[in-house]
């Protein structure tokens, strides 16, 4: 049996069905659902199909997720982020370029440096040209930002830092090494250096970069920071 | 077992009220399937705290206290807790083991570092997931449409005679392929509507811990849930039909 759509009277008991189904109905709203049902077989069959529904994802709720590895079979994670742990406290300063920009950049967070599966974008010979387009594009500013929150955060806790999640590749020049992982399309090497002024006050393209949570988000990430925080 | 009030206090979460945490398991007892109806919430089983020398009085803020003052088993123990309910969503989410055991890896790191902003009045394990959550959607954003993102279905078109898959059955295959095919459907629903029926329906946290890891308003979360449930419904019937009870054709009015 296929859903038919509910007729008018039943809209409003119908939207509901899916709650009371899971149990997050209570109160007078699912007495009012209930009640409805007792007169309402359409209603009735639109509840016990979603409730078979609801089973389905339950029965599945207990399945390891297929194609997981268990922990029980790869372990904890612990380890390997223990190791992590006790790298980054150890690490040793990096030795400064004679720009200080390597500095900088090691306070950069950990998501906007080297990363092992990610792209490293040296912009090393296109230093001078990319800080022009920047400034061009009005993205002096942002890089003023990212770099005063950098020593911000450095003076707070100078082994701030994550770890190498990567290697550290020796840069043939002190350019800087910024790591592009926009959700952007044109987030490829080629063209990083067109995409870094395109990336900026232009806006309907704009990334942005949660630095709260630490992660690139996509469009909709304005209206995610913008609410209430939990 | 509880039949949820709207937005719960109890959780799939907090591991000191015992209502099981997916975390400290013993190495080996592993997709123990709780009896449940087909109406309550899953559960999972209550489980031992794990043995890092930490009671299991220890609640999570003081965990987090002892971390932050470099305490590095208290940090061990609240990873205990929740490293396998985090690799679970996460791999649900963008559906390869080891990639949901990279991103549970670099959630806890973020987590790790940023133990000294975090504000202890709030509760550790919807931030927790909350950063875990972001980490699998973006790598979704990142990666839609290429090949490790498509999803893999049993070759099964719908209407072609079989019966619908029986839900009860214990046979660990039809179970496997039982789970293929849920994760086939989810592939099915937009991602944001897709995580909220991951978290609820698939991992058990209550809508008040969904609403804080989604970062919305419960009211909103409630109603995405309530839409996510008819979109896995119509997709699921579309696949499978609508179980033995069903009569062909439309049905409409009274019975």
């Amino acid at each position: 049996m296929s859903m038919s759509s509910p007729r008018a009277g039943c809209r409003w008991y119908a939207r509901r069905l899916p709650l009371l189904a899971g149990g997050e109905l209570a109160g007078s709203e699912r007495r009012k659902v209930e009640r409805h049902l007792i007169a309402c077989g359409a209603c009735r069959s639109r509840r016990e199909a979603l409730a078979g529904a609801l089973g389905v994802l339950h029965a599945v709720a207990a399945e390891v997720p297929a194609g997981a590895s268990d922990l029980s079979d790869a372990g904890s994670l612990w380890p390997a982020l223990r190791q992590q742990i006790r790298e980054e406290r150890h690490a040793p300063r990096r030795p400064a370029s004679g720009l200080g920009l390597d500095d900088w950049s090691d306070r950069l967070p950990g998501w906007l440096r080297l990363r092992p599966r990610g792209r490293v974008v040296s912009l090393a010979g296109l230093a001078a040209a990319a800080v022009v387009a920047l400034v061009a594009a009005g993205g002096v500013e942002r890089w003023a930002w990212w770099r005063a929150e950098g020593v911000i955060r450095a003076a707070r806790r100078p082994a701030d830092v994550p770890p190498s999640l990567l290697t550290v590749q020796p840069l043939p020049t002190s350019g800087p090494v910024l790591v592009w992982e926009p959700s952007h399309p044109a987030s490829h090497p080629s063209s990083a250096a067109a995409a870094a002024p395109a990336a900026t006050p232009d806006g309907s393209e704009r990334v942005d970069y949660d630095l709260d949570a630490g992660t690139p988000m996509g469009p909709d990430a304005r209206e995610r920071t913008a609410k209430a925080s939990y | 077992m509880r039949q949820g009030s709207a937005g719960g206090s109890g959780s799939g979460l907090d591991p000191t009220d015992g209502e099981g945490v997916t975390s400290g398991l013993p190495p080996g007892d592993v997709g123990a399937a709780p009896r449940r109806s087909a109406r309550s919430r899953p559960r999972v089983p209550e489980e031992p705290e794990p043995g890092v020398g930490l009671g299991a009085e220890v609640g999570d803020a003081r965990l987090v206290e002892r971390a932050r003052a470099g305490d590095d088993a208290a940090f061990a123990a609240l990873v205990s807790r929740y490293e396998r309910k985090l690799v679970r969503v996460l791999t649900r989410l963008v559906r390869d083991g080891e990639l949901g055991r990279d991103l549970a890896q670099e959630t806890l790191w973020r987590v790790y570092s940023r133990l000294d902003r975090f504000d202890t009045a709030r509760r550790f394990g919807p931030w927790l997931f909350r950063v875990g959550v972001n980490l699998g959607l973006d790598w979704l954003r990142r990666h839609a449409g290429t090949a490790a993102s498509a999803p893999v279905s049993i070759d099964r078109p719908a209407g072609d005679g079989r019966p619908a898959f029986d839900v009860a059955d214990p046979d660990p295959r039809v179970r496997v392929e039982l789970a293929q095919e849920v994760q086939f459907v989810l592939e099915r629903i937009p991602v944001t509507y897709r995580t909220i029926l991951v978290l609820r329906d698939l991992e058990g946290f209550s809508s008040a811990e969904v609403a804080a890891i989604v970062n919305r308003r419960e009211a909103t979360v409630r109603w995405r849930l309530a839409r996510a449930r008819e979109m896995f419904r119509e997709h699921w019937e579309r696949r499978h039909g609508s179980g033995p009870s069903s009569t062909p054709g439309r049905g409409e009015g009274e019975r």
